[in-house]
């Protein structure tokens, strides 16, 4: 029976004051969710090198997503490397999988937004790319990927979003095409973030394509911005209690909290025998018009191939 | 001799059916009902033509019908029953008024005894079964046999209230035999009068649920566009909005509005039933009406809560919901004001945004392939069951 115990790590920046403070959080708690059973650690977006920056002030001006492209701008390619270690070690030391929060990365023109997969053996196995953004995230300098790789962890195939793209159902369903069965999001959204927004989000992508989701949100304060986290887990309505397609949640008011559940295939499988929903595509249809529906709308700033990648 | 009865019976239906359906007479009954309707004294005549406005409004006022399940034996009692509702809407102000998916479905009726088959069945299946006489047949072969007399008066009937009230009707869906799009089959198909009583579009189910593949039902190929009152929409059905794809080729053909008729067949639960519509209206930013089918009929129970929906940032609760019914199961009428002005404000400040190199990067072809592969994965688990938790088997119709 191929399952995963899945677990969220969440950490409020603003109580590790010093970068030396963020990593000792960051080696605690991937220590106790190992012990506890934990397989997969996932971390909410920008806590990738939210300790880069951990005690600076932001400049005067510098706010929201402005204050996120002045971090990584800080960051230069050693520091980066220094913190990729230490995550590999992290990983390797607790024998787990780890996905730490994602990171605005430099690149020509701009930033992407990253996220590193990190396996049991310290090993980066899978980088993700933000692939929508808002055109507040493309006025503060954010370009986009062009590519929704899936990963195997364990026995299981993950796709990883971030930010922005939990809103667009395309990224849900390209993941699940491939044959994702978990989708991990990776989220930052100030306060207030209500439950709605996030039903609209990972909520309705785990019900759209039957499969799991786990949202790492970040929670706390960071660089002058209050977010509201809202960590979770979800599966289809069939397979939670009472219907309402979350396993697990962190519903306490601390800012640093995590969670491990048992994500479990078997019960994908049965919500996807009750209703197959991937057994009634109407493809004709798709074929005649689905292409043409992005023909004469906006379209996101993408990175080049290689910027991408550096 | 046996084929001579059968030929005798078969001709005596066929009057039958046809003197039940005649249009005539449910025209003339409809303008009775309005001349008569001291609700509506006030409007003397049906709206012409030519105030017909080409120019999208700053608000309008939209009516989700939320329907009791039932048979009628007659089409002049299913003009009445249509008739009441619409004008419960007309009276309160709407100018377009949406009924449910399976709206149709009350004049199988029309058969002689079949309404007492459906109200002893455990299913359509059986219902079916009874109505021949034991004799094999589906749902579809009894609707499809039925097809030419209740088209006629589904037909007429919402024409000439739409004419009668001067407003604008999306019918919801009755399953005819239908060649428009394709060869000839079962379809669930729609359409929309508007207040001269002319038919202004023409819609079906393009994604249909297992018991309806089951049935022998077709799926549609399209997702057409029509202009009711200067707003822009369309009318995915039901299980059509399980799928975030029609809606995305709706909003690029600039609707405003979706108009989704639903019959959901499962025990009411809110977050079963946000699966819908709701998060469609959410990702393509337009309004929603969601007009449900409740009640029971032939062991099927259906469910939900008719609703006019939003993007949650320009509702008036920060829920995505202008207004909604208060019942998962009785009769009601939801109507409410939405803005457009809003709708395109907020468009405006939050514009979607694709990647259409992502997109190109992925195959169309992934989706039969996913299919294939789910599919091949479903049936594997099928064989290897032996324990395991219960998982509710129904779905949005």
């Amino acid at each position: 029976m191929p399952s995963l115990a899945c677990g969220v790590l969440e950490i409020d920046p603003a109580l590790q004051v010093t970068a030396h403070e963020y990593r000792l959080a960051v080696s605690a708690g991937v220590s106790r969710m190992a012990r506890s059973g934990a397989q997969l650690i996932v971390m909410p977006a920008h806590l990738g090198l939210a300790g880069a920056s951990a005690g600076r002030s932001v400049p005067a001006g510098k706010h929201g997503l402005d204050a996120v492209a002045w971090a990584a701008s800080l960051v230069s390619a050693s520091q980066l490397s220094d913190w990729q270690d230490f995550y590999a070690a992290s990983a390797l030391s607790n024998k787990v999988y780890l996905c730490p929060g994602s990171y605005w990365a430099p690149v020509e023109g701009g930033y992407v937004n990253r996220a590193d997969l990190y396996s049991p053996k310290g090993e980066i196995i899978g980088e993700a790319i933000q692939t929508h953004s808002t055109e507040q995230e493309e006025k503060a300098g954010l370009l986009c990927g062009t590519s929704l790789p899936v990963f195997r962890v364990a026995n299981m195939t993950l796709g990883i979003e971030l930010a922005t793209d939990v809103w667009y159902p395309e990224v849900g369903r390209i993941h699940a095409l491939q044959g994702a069965d978990l989708i991990i999001a990776l989220t930052a959204v100030p306060a207030p973030y209500t439950v709605w927004r996030q039903t609209a989000g990972l909520w309705q992508i785990a019900q759209a394509n039957q499969v799991f989701g786990i949202e790492a949100s970040l929670s706390g304060s960071w660089l002058g911005t209050t977010y509201h986290g809202r960590s979770r887990a979800f599966a289809p309505v069939e397979c939670t209690e009472g219907g309402r397609g979350v396993l697990a949640e962190i519903t306490s008011d601390s800012e640093s909290d995590d969670f491990v559940v048992q994500l479990d295939t078997d019960m994908l499988k049965k919500a996807r025998a009750a209703f197959p929903v991937f057994g009634h595509f109407n493809i004709d249809l798709y074929v005649d018009r689905l292409a043409d529906a992005y023909l004469t709308t906006r379209t996101v700033k993408v990175a080049t191939p290689v910027e991408r990648r550096r | 001799m046996p084929s001579f009865t059968s030929s005798i019976r078969k001709q005596l239906l066929h009057h039958l059916l046809a003197n039940r359906s005649r249009p005539e007479g449910i025209v003339r009954h409809i303008r009775t009902l309005r001349r008569h309707d001291s609700r509506l004294q006030r409007v003397s005549d049906p709206v012409p033509e030519s105030t017909a406005s080409p120019v999208r409004p700053s608000t309008m006022r939209v009516a989700a019908v939320q329907m009791r399940i039932c048979t009628v034996r007659s089409g002049r009692a299913y003009a009445e029953l249509i008739y009441r509702l619409a004008a419960r809407a007309a009276c309160a102000g709407a100018s377009v008024v949406a009924f449910p998916e399976y709206s149709g479905l009350p004049l199988v009726g029309l058969v002689p005894g079949i309404g007492r088959a459906l109200a002893g069945a455990s299913s359509l299946d059986e219902a079916t079964a009874v109505a021949a006489s034991g004799e094999p047949a589906r749902p579809a072969d009894l609707l499809a046999a039925l097809s030419p007399y209740s088209q006629r008066v589904y037909t007429s009937v919402f024409s000439a209230v739409a004419r009668e009230l001067g407003v604008y009707i999306v019918t919801g869906t009755m399953v005819l035999h239908d060649e428009t799009e394709g060869p000839a089959a079962m379809r669930h198909v729609g359409f929309v009068y508007g207040p001269t009583g002319d038919r202004l579009a023409r819609y079906s189910k393009s994604h249909l649920m297992p018991s309806e593949a089951h049935w022998g039902f077709e799926p549609g190929r399209s997702i057409p566009t029509f202009n009711i009152g200067g707003v822009v929409a369309a009318a995915p059905v039901c299980m059509d909005a399980t799928y975030f794809e029609p809606f995305r080729i709706a909003r690029a053909a600039g609707v405003d509005i979706v108009i989704v008729p639903s019959a959901n067949n499962e025990p009411y639960n809110v977050w079963y039933a946000m699966r819908g519509i709701w998060p469609r209206v959410q990702e393509a930013q337009m309004f929603g009406l969601s007009s449900c089918m409740v009640g029971t009929l032939a062991g099927m129970e259906f469910t939900g809560r008719s609703a006019i929906v939003c993007p949650i940032d320009i509702s008036p609760g920060g829920d995505g919901v202008v207004a909604q019914a208060s019942s998962h199961d009785d009769e009601e009428v939801v109507t409410a004001d939405i803005s457009l002005d809003a709708l395109y404000a907020y468009r405006a400040a939050n514009p979607l945004r694709f990647n259409p190199m992502l997109y190109s990067n992925y195959s169309v072809g992934l989706y039969a392939a996913a299919r294939k592969y789910r599919t091949e994965a479903g049936n594997s688990h099928e064989r290897s069951k032996n324990s395991g938790g219960s998982v509710r088997t129904s779905r949005r119709s």
